[in-house]
């Protein structure tokens, strides 16, 4: 009997007890002759392309300042890429900086910077090349006039480039309600009292926007438009066409309205734009241009789940409704969602996916829209319910993590593809430990490449806090991932999520688009706040080369586990010996078995330990050799190549 | 912690068969892993139920007495899971749970949204703001909140799987909790009941540090610490007025040992450390073990400088950069112009000068020792980057009045900086970042935890004056200067992360007459949308007391010559206290009736932060 009670208390101990295997500080490897397995190196390498606060941008007349050099502005976030058709280069690359920042030379608020870009046929490199522009500008990195064009922006966010033919708008998420919040200092607030703004003689002239005096559109796209004195805030918030070929902008959207936009993508039709703002409630909007190309003449409408024609067309020949195109949509009671980023539509099957990515309590947001007759979509009732919580307007209703949907455009049907998470107050979500590999917060930037011929989804974080499991336990920086998803998945899950590692530690990515060619990804790194050695300290572009060498199998989450699935050896790999499985791609290693594991150097100094995991991310460790140690005490040798 | 039922069971039962027969370590520590868990998340139940309790007398409308006491022991039920609950979610608990009882924006949102204070904190506050009432109506408001809050803090921590690596530097993390935030009366704001709620945050770490002990078989490492917990105890329980207890004493023979044995002890027991779990650098320094050591803080968290064989070069090229007036459009301006070494780095004005003759800055220029440890830089919180904020002085038309395109031209035209940004930076040579990251190599050199009063606590030097020890009591007491101006840095770096740099309203008149509000928005006007809320308006960055005495005139205005003058503006209290109309002053407007003595005593320890080395060493 006690010895029945002693191996059933080990068996408690070993399957059900959250298992804490010591490992020695130090061990002397030559203790050691065990199996070595060799990590290649990864096919994927980075290259910088673009550093902001140290690039030099070739600048235009600008505020009396003759045309001239300066540094280029920060806070990169969007990528719009335009092939070049004559084949003589790749194209041309954009970047958006979402600041507000007062320079003589570029022009105040955000703004963008262009270059061309043409392969290396032999080292596969980009590089960045020489141009003269139309305008007599000569050099590499060029500012994007707006200031001499259609007025300043603020706050470049996202945008859209089109897969039809490259053309691209940046957006300008700046909201703004005033000319004082336009010159910064002074602001709407809660209780609507205005702040004092500094004095003239203030030492902080680097933010705002100088020129506050009346905007006066002159534009032969927009009839209505033609003429029209706006107040200077009123000029900021649209979507905005460029051209990066010539770097000046080509006109503000004032046909879309007028709102916080943050993301859009265009379909294979050259007509249909679908538009994400950036705001609680946030609507799904899109625009349908009368002729394929031509987006000065079309539709705008508010979608609307509950209506049998699903869009609500908003009067957009009247500026007064563009002007307030969130009242129009309020009015016309569209669906609400929370916080609507990034639009990203796959070619070859014409779905739209768009990122939510939530704000935490959203209730004072949208809880009077609701009463003024806008609705919540059924994705957020369904929530509430399950929250216990009487709706979505319900102040303790939270939307932590956001999601991703996907808008099929033939059924008008609009659903979560993937629900942020996993929400860890679902009975059903796993144990913390597995977090860090594992957790969609605050999807943000969104665009869909192929590889291998497969379409996939590129997701990148932003997260709104580090609270709630968005970070790991002992972790509170925020750590924003690079997520690939396969699209041919059904229903996926969090755990068809695979990480990817080659972006600098601690960086904010966003941009995120494919070359053309399929070759590289384009990838912005805002603000990365730690010790990375320059240029990974800036804000920065750079593309991840080697996407064509990528299969889809190499971004299997354990290649050797679903191969022993597939063969049904499940039960044996339990019981085997220890074996590791690296993956050079997503620079893991796989475990066949779960297991704590330590990370010991050559001189068998302990590096790195990971508990109840059968994964573990290296990418943190230098080429050489190490040995990993298992829970058993037994060893592999593990060279990082 | 799953089958958390059959463990119950389980374990005990297995304690029982084991002792005689298992020696094996392994299972030992899981064994230790569970119990701890176990007792979590029976003090999270209690702390739950406790809640649970607090929300039903809060809606019957107890008598407030009734009420208060229901909130003490809510408090203590929190102070029992505080260590662990805060190291899992630190964000979360500050958000809903025990944050300070301040408004804030919400983050990461285009539009501007107020997040009003809630949690036990604040309810600390409402609960004590006036002898015989309260208001019922927000209490219950914010009660139905905190449940549901703790619900759900409830259901993540049980998710968890804690790993002796969490609680080793949840451990740790408590220990500055306590001493910073707990004995000074921040966490108190209303009740000030700091000393009982230390004793059972204290009590709560020595439970789960003693199941190691076991596990020590050699040494006396486990007894010499056990005795450390007791002291503290005995310390903390010995019903000493909130006013008289003796905090230098605490922190020297209690705070300090005990911070340090806990992480000989998990070294002892090879316990894996914060770096070998995670990638990203944190503000403390793991391996320090005393909060006054120099390396208690890790700068290269703060100055985002990259580690390479090239750093002295760069120190140099900062420092010869850092005195150039070739840096400004008029040849007449260096970073030294306001900013001098012999003045610990800063020019003794009210105002700085500007490069516009007859005109000054709108601020003071404060000192650059220690500038480096901050979330945030300028007194408006303006600039997150460290080696960015130049990048203000450079193109501000009443500093250098240029940019860096003009500097580069400039620097280029001279062979010897062509050669030394040549060395420094192979490769690149004169850029906008070898400019602005060279002299922040230079500036964040410019470090000192090196006073009287470290040399004390560090045990170098036997000699503070009785002056001093009882002015530090009271800067962490009775006075409340330390609820702003924390330990170590004594600035407005909140511990114990040390990650948030914190800005506060004081009402600071425009003139010494003290009869009206100085006109500078402060940082509202930091031209970030987040800081766009009224409660910004006037807002300045805390500053650190360090050197103080070397770096007057005082506040962001210069406004006051004398420390004299700047205790008697606190002790009155602040712009309120002055009667003048501050809307959301943070700092309280009550006096703090300090005798003249009191203040005399305050003034000395404040001078005991002086490192008379600076100007030597710079």
């Amino acid at each position: 009997m006690n010895k029945f009670l002693y191996s059933l208390v080990i068996l408690m101990l070993t399957f059900q007890m959250n298992g804490q295997t010591p490992f020695a500080e130090e061990i002397d490897v030559n203790d050691f002759a065990p199996e070595r397995v060799v990590m290649p190196p990864s096919p994927l390498t980075l290259q910088v392309l673009f550093v902001g606060g140290y690039d030099i941008v070739q600048t235009t007349d600008t505020y009396n300042n003759p045309a001239g050099r300066a540094i280029a502005k920060e806070w990169h976030d969007f990528i719009g890429f335009t092939p070049d058709r004559t084949g003589k280069s790749l194209g041309w690359v954009s970047v958006n900086h979402e600041m507000i920042y007062r320079d003589d030379r570029i022009g105040d608020g955000g703004g963008m910077t262009v270059f061309k870009v043409e392969r290396d046929p032999v080292t596969g490199l980009l590089k960045v090349v020489d141009q003269t522009l139309e305008d007599g500008r000569e050099g590499k990195y060029f500012n994007v006039d707006f200031v001499n064009t259609v007025g300043e922006t603020g706050m470049n966010c996202g945008g859209i480039s089109s897969t039809f033919d490259g053309r691209i708008w940046t957006a300008e998420e700046w909201f703004r309600t005033s000319n004082e919040s336009v010159y910064v200092g002074s602001q709407r607030s809660g209780d609507g009292r205005n702040a004092p703004v500094l004095p003239d003689n203030s030492s902080r002239d680097n933010t705002g926007v100088r020129n506050l005096s009346n905007f006066v559109v002159q534009t032969d796209d927009f009839p209505e438009w033609d003429g029209m004195e706006l107040e200077k805030f009123q000029n900021f918030n649209y979507m905005v066409e460029i051209d990066p070929v010539n770097a000046v902008a080509l006109r503000k959207q004032y046909n879309w309205g007028r709102m916080g936009w943050e993301g859009g993508s265009i379909l294979n039709d050259n007509r249909t734009v679908f538009l994400g703002p950036d705001n609680t409630p946030g609507f799904w909007m899109r625009f349908v241009a009368d002729q394929p190309g031509d987006f000065t003449k079309g539709t705008l409408s508010v979608y609307k789940h509950d209506h049998p024609d699903y869009w609500i067309e908003l009067d957009n020949s009247d500026p007064e409704v563009l002007l307030n195109l969130q009242d129009a949509a309020i009015a016309a009671g569209g669906t609400m969602y929370n916080r609507p980023e990034w639009v990203a539509h796959d070619p070859s099957t014409n779905l739209v996916y768009w990122t939510e990515t939530g704000r935490d309590f959203p209730a004072s947001r949208w809880a009077d829209e609701a009463a003024e007759g806008a609705v919540y979509d059924p994705a957020h009732l369904a929530r509430a319910e399950a929250q216990g919580v009487s709706s979505p307007g319900d102040e303790n209703y939270r939307d932590t993590y956001g999601r991703i949907w996907v808008f099929d455009p033939n059924t008008n049907k609009n659903t979560v593809l993937l629900e942020g998470g996993p929400d860890w107050n679902d009975p059903l979500s796993p144990a913390t430990s597995n977090y860090f590999d594992k957790h969609l917060s605050n999807p943000d930037g969104l665009s869909v490449m192929k590889i291998d011929g497969q379409s996939f989804l590129v997701i990148q974080e932003d997260l709104n806090g580090t609270s709630y499991g968005r970070t790991p336990a002992g972790i509170s920086n925020r750590l924003c991932e690079l997520y690939l998803l396969n699209l041919s998945i059904e229903n996926p899950t969090i755990d068809d999520l695979i990480r990817i590692t080659a972006v600098p530690a601690g960086a904010e990515i966003t941009g995120a688009i494919v070359t053309p060619d399929g070759k590289s990804l384009l990838i912005n790194s805002q603000h990365p706040n730690s010790n990375n050695p320059f240029p990974w300290n800036h804000s920065l572009t750079f593309a991840i080369h080697g996407f064509d060498r990528v299969k889809v199998e190499d971004l299997n989450q354990n290649a050797a586990l679903v191969d022993n699935q597939k063969k049904g050896n499940l039960k044996t790999a339990e019981l085997e010996a220890f074996s590791v499985h690296p993956n050079p791609t997503t620079r893991q290693i796989f475990l066949n078995k779960s297991s704590d594991v330590a990370i010991y150097d050559v001189r068998g100094q302990r590096v790195q330990v990971a508990r109840n995991t059968n994964r573990v991310d290296v990418s943190g460790l230098k080429a050489g050799a190490y040995f990993v140690q298992n829970s058993e005490g037994e060893m592999v040798q593990l060279i990082i190549q | 912690m799953k089958n958390r039922i059959l463990l119950i069971i389980i374990v005990p039962l297995a304690a029982l068969f084991l002792n005689a027969h298992l020696n094996d370590q392994k299972e030992a520590s899981s064994m230790i892993i569970s119990q701890i868990e176990i007792e979590f998340e029976e003090n999270l139940d209690e702390f739950k139920t406790q809640i649970e309790l607090y929300a039903r007398a809060a809606s019957n409308g107890q008598p407030i007495q009734e009420i208060r006491e229901i909130h003490r022991q809510s408090r203590l039920s929190f102070k029992k899971v505080e260590f662990l609950l805060e190291y899992l979610d630190p964000a979360g608990i500050k958000q809903r749970i025990n944050g300070a009882p301040l408004p804030k924006t919400e983050p990461k949102v285009a539009d501007l949204n107020i997040i009003e204070p809630k949690g036990l904190q604040t309810l600390d506050e409402i609960l004590f703001e006036s002898p015989n009432m309260y208001d019922y109506k927000q209490t219950q408001k914010l009660l139905v909140l905190l449940k549901k809050d703790v619900d759900y803090a409830f259901q993540f921590a049980n998710k968890i799987n804690l790993t002796h690596q969490m609680i080793f530097e949840a451990m740790r993390l408590e220990l500055i909790r306590i001493f910073t935030l707990g004995v000074t009366g921040f966490d108190t704001p209303g009740s000030l009941n700091a000393l009982e709620e230390a004793y059972v945050a204290l009590h709560a770490v020595f439970t789960v540090y003693q199941k190691y002990i076991p596990m020590m078989k050699e040494g006396s490492l486990g007894s010499e610490t056990t005795y450390l917990f007791n002291k503290g105890l005995h310390q903390l329980g010995a019903d000493v007025p909130f006013g008289n207890f003796d905090r230098l004493e605490f922190l020297m023979e209690v705070i300090n040992p005990i911070y340090k044995n806990i992480l000989l002890t998990q070294e002892y027991l090879q316990i894996e450390k914060p770096n070998e779990v995670r990638v990203l650098p944190s503000a403390i320094s793991y391996e320090a073990t005393n909060l006054f050591s120099p390396n208690f803080l890790n700068a290269l968290y703060y100055d985002n400088l990259s580690i390479d064989s090239l750093m002295p070069e760069r120190t140099e090229l900062g420092e010869k950069l850092f005195y150039d007036p070739l840096l400004s459009k008029n040849l007449k301006m260096s970073c030294s112009t306001c900013h001098d070494p012999n003045q610990y780095f800063t020019d003794g004005l009210q105002k700085s000068i500007s490069s516009i003759d007859g005109q000054t800055l709108i601020r003071n220029a404060p000192t650059l020792i220690n500038a480096v440890y901050a979330e945030k830089y300028f007194y408006d919180l303006r600039e997150e980057i460290f080696e960015k904020q130049i990048k203000h002085v450079v193109t501000s038309h009443k500093e250098f009045d240029t940019d860096y395109v003009e500097i580069m031209d400039k620097l280029s035209d001279h062979k010897e900086y062509n050669e030394l940004f040549n060395n420094a930076y192979p490769g690149m040579g004169i850029s906008s970042h070898s400019i602005a990251n060279s002299i922040a190599h230079y500036v964040a050199g410019l470090v000192s935890f090196d006073s009287p009063f470290d040399r004390f606590v560090l045990g170098k030097s036997e000699h503070l004056s009785d002056d001093a020890k009882t002015g530090f009591n009271l800067f962490m007491g009775k006075a409340a200067c330390g609820t702003c101006h924390f330990a170590p840095t004594f600035s407005g770096l909140v511990p114990p992360l040390y990650q948030e740099s914190e800005s506060e309203v004081l009402g600071i008149p425009s003139s010494k007459a003290n009869t009206a509000i100085d006109s500078d928005p402060g940082r509202v006007a930091s031209g970030k949308p987040l800081d766009e809320a009224p409660f910004y308006v006037h807002s300045f960055k805390t500053t650190t007391v360090r050197n103080i005495e070397f770096t007057g005139p005082y506040m962001h205005n210069g406004v006051y010559d004398t420390l004299e003058e700047v205790m008697d503006f606190y002790n009155k209290g602040g712009g309120l206290g002055l009667g003048l109309d501050v809307e959301y002053q943070t700092l309280s407007g009550d006096p703090l009736d300090l005798s003249e003595e009191e203040i005399n005593q305050l003034i000395a320890f404040m001078k005991s932060l002086s490192d008379p080395s600076i100007s030597e060493k710079y």
